[in-house]
Order: structure tokens, then sequence, then C-alpha cells
């Protein structure tokens, strides 16, 4: 009886120091796992590149709205010189954000790849920059490198001119082209006929009713403007009997 | 009494040892278990942030609300593209002089002392009127 009393007690100690244990091992090992507060994950370095590229062509595009509307301006001093101290500057930014973050970076450009052309003839414009861009980025798993076609190209034409019901209906396609892929429109542009906003109906096109009931000629302006202002137009002239 | 006293030396030596081999296997499993479980949350975290800040960079909402400094609508299309269990909260930079200089941030919900907080960052070249680039930084937590 005696020995079965003792080791009664021998067994609901174990269980108990047991217990005590177990519930002591769990909470340690919870308190430690909530007090992790960055867990290291790896950035994905293909991702990574097609924001690089994506962004670096959308950095070109701006250079050519500036290019082109300081040209329009009369204030265009050198293009070659804007051209490159826009794309140092960003590339120094990316160097930094991206090899604080452990990656090597490398953009690169050959300023005899760069050039700036545009043909106002009335009716139809366009500005063109050209530039060619090496990017490389690499970790220590993965090596990314593409030469990318920066090449943008801003067209704008008068396409149609009909007179409706005393009104005058007007088309304008506006094109934005980078690379050698075809995108209609531009986001922030917005395109004025003689001064009245136009709306955008698909495919690159632009259309405005405009007031006008006499005769004679009419000159119709067209201007693509982005916020800092307009940068590329055109014009034409049309004769109503 | 001297067999009782052997008997009972066997079974602590029992008991040490059980209780050794159950605390080392529990803290094993445990330990496994949560720091895949934490590593999990977090590539699931990180691939939502960067989803997210793609699919408003795509169109050109990003862009437009940091440029505009609109930081309520952000905040909206951020919560809209995030599932509900997920909070966040961001920071924008500019860069000038070389360096990234903060201009607003924290905005979103408080971080929270402890558990996981993912980060992702995404960098934008500038637009027509102000050409300084932009990083927004978006934490993430569950």
């Amino acid at each position: 009886m005696f020995v079965s009393v003792k080791r009664a007690q021998f067994y609901t100690m174990a269980v108990v120091i047991i217990a005590i244990a177990l519930i002591s091992t769990s909470i340690i090992i919870l308190g430690a796992r909530n007090n992790i507060k960055d867990v290291k994950v790896s950035e994905d370095i293909y991702f990574i590149f097609s924001n690089i590229k994506r962004e670096t062509l959308e950095r070109v595009e701006l250079i050519l709205a500036n290019l082109t509307q300081a040209d329009k301006s009369g204030t265009l001093t050198g293009y070659l010189e804007i051209t490159q101290y826009y794309l140092d500057e960003w590339i120094e930014c990316l160097r930094n954000e991206y090899e604080n973050r452990g990656f090597k970076i490398d953009l690169s450009y050959n300023s005899d790849q760069i050039s700036y052309t545009r043909y106002w003839t009335g009716n139809i414009t366009a500005s063109i920059l050209r530039a060619i861009i090496s990017v490389q980025i690499e970790d220590e798993d993965a090596s990314i490198k593409q030469i990318v076609n920066a090449t943008h190209i801003f067209r704008l034409y008068i396409g149609k001119i009909e007179r409706v019901d005393g009104k005058l209906l007007v088309e304008v396609n506006f094109t934005k082209i980078v690379g050698y892929s075809n995108e209609l429109s531009i986001d922030y542009a917005t395109i004025y006929i003689n001064d009245t906003l136009a709306n955008y109906v698909g495919g690159g096109v632009y259309r405005a009713e405009l007031a006008f009931t006499g005769s004679g000629t009419i000159t119709i302006y067209v201007a693509a403007t982005a916020p800092s202002g307009v940068f590329v137009e055109a014009l034409e002239t049309y004769s109503l009997e | 009494m001297l067999l009782l006293n052997r008997r009972a030396q066997y079974y602590a030596v029992d008991f040490i040892v059980a209780s050794l081999i159950i605390l080392g296997i529990l803290s094993l499993v445990y330990t496994h278990y949560y720091i895949s479980y934490d590593q999990d949350r977090a590539v699931y975290l990180s691939n939502l942030g960067y989803r997210c800040l793609n699919v408003l960079a795509e169109s050109g909402e990003l862009s437009k609300t940091v440029y505009n400094e609109d930081w309520e609508t952000l905040s909206q299309l951020i919560d809209l593209t995030l599932p509900s269990n997920v909070y966040f909260s961001y920071y924008v930079y500019r860069w000038e002089s070389e360096s990234w200089i903060r201009i607003v941030g924290p905005v979103g919900e408080d971080m929270p002392d402890n558990g996981l907080i993912v980060k992702v960052t995404y960098v934008l070249s500038g637009n027509y009127t102000d050409t300084s680039p932009r990083k927004v930084e978006l934490y993430l937590w569950e």
C-alpha cells in the first residue's frame, strides 16, 4: 500500500513537471517568434528588372516631352546635354537604391546613339527621341542584362474634318510609339481642338465638335498638352462653302 | 527496501531521459514549423505588395497620386488592391541632391510593435511637371 502511494505520487509529479516544461517551452518559442519583426525575403530580381525597364522607358518619354515643349517654345539649347542630365540623374538614383538593397546594377548608354528629331509640317507633327540603354541587374543567384531600345515617338495629326448639321466634326489621331511597339494614346496628355477639349474615342482617336455656321476658311489648331503645357501641336486650314 | 530504492532510481532516470527526448523533439518541431510559417507568410505578403504596386504603376495611378501628393486616394487604391486581412502603411521619398528625402509617412495603419512586417519598394521615374524620381516604401502585415 505504502509503495503504491509513493509510485502514484511519483507519476503525478512527473506529469506535472512535464506539463510545466511543455508550457514553458511553448511560451518561450512563441515569444521569440513574436519578437521577429522582419523576416528576410529574397527579392524577385525578375520583377525588379521589369520595373526598372518600364520606369526607364517612362523616363525617356518624359525627357522627350520636355525636349519637345522647350523646342516649341524656342528655349531648347542642347538636346544632348538635357537628355544626358536626366538619364544620369535616373541612373544615379537607381544605383543608390538597388546597391543599398544588395543588388549590383549597371545602366549605361552611348551618347553617340542618342538623337532627337522633329517633323512639324502643319497637319502632321512628330517628335522622336532615340536612345539605346543597357540595363543589367544581378544578385547572388541571377543576372539579367538587356539592351533596351528606348526610342519614343509622339505623333499627332488631324485625321478628319467634316461639317455635320452646322457643326464641324474634327478627329485627331495622337499616337505614342515606344520602341517598336505602338501604344495608342497617352495617359496624362489631353487634346484640345481650337481650345475645345476633345473626347478620346479609342484607337488613339480624339474627337471634338466645333460650333461653326459661317463659310470661308477655318484654321484647326490641335494641341496635345501635359500638365506642364503644350508639347505637340498641329495646324490645318479647312474651306467651308 | 533496497529493491524499492533501486526501482525508484530507474524510474527517475527513465523520467529524465524521456522528458529530454520529448522536449527535444517538440522544440525541433515548433522551431521548424514557426520559421517555415513566417517565411511562407513573408513571401506571400511580399508578393502581394509587389503585385499591388505593379498594378498601380501600370495603370498610371501610382505616378499620378504620388506626384499630385494625393495620399488619401493612394491609400484607398492600395486598400482596394490588398485583401481585407492585410494592413499597410507607406512612406514616400523624393530624390534630391543624390539622396532620398522623406516627403510623407507613415500613412495608413499604425505599425504593430510585434509580428511579421514586410517591406516592398517601387521607384518612379518622374512626370512632366516634376522630373525628380520618387520612391514608395510599402509595409505590410496581417
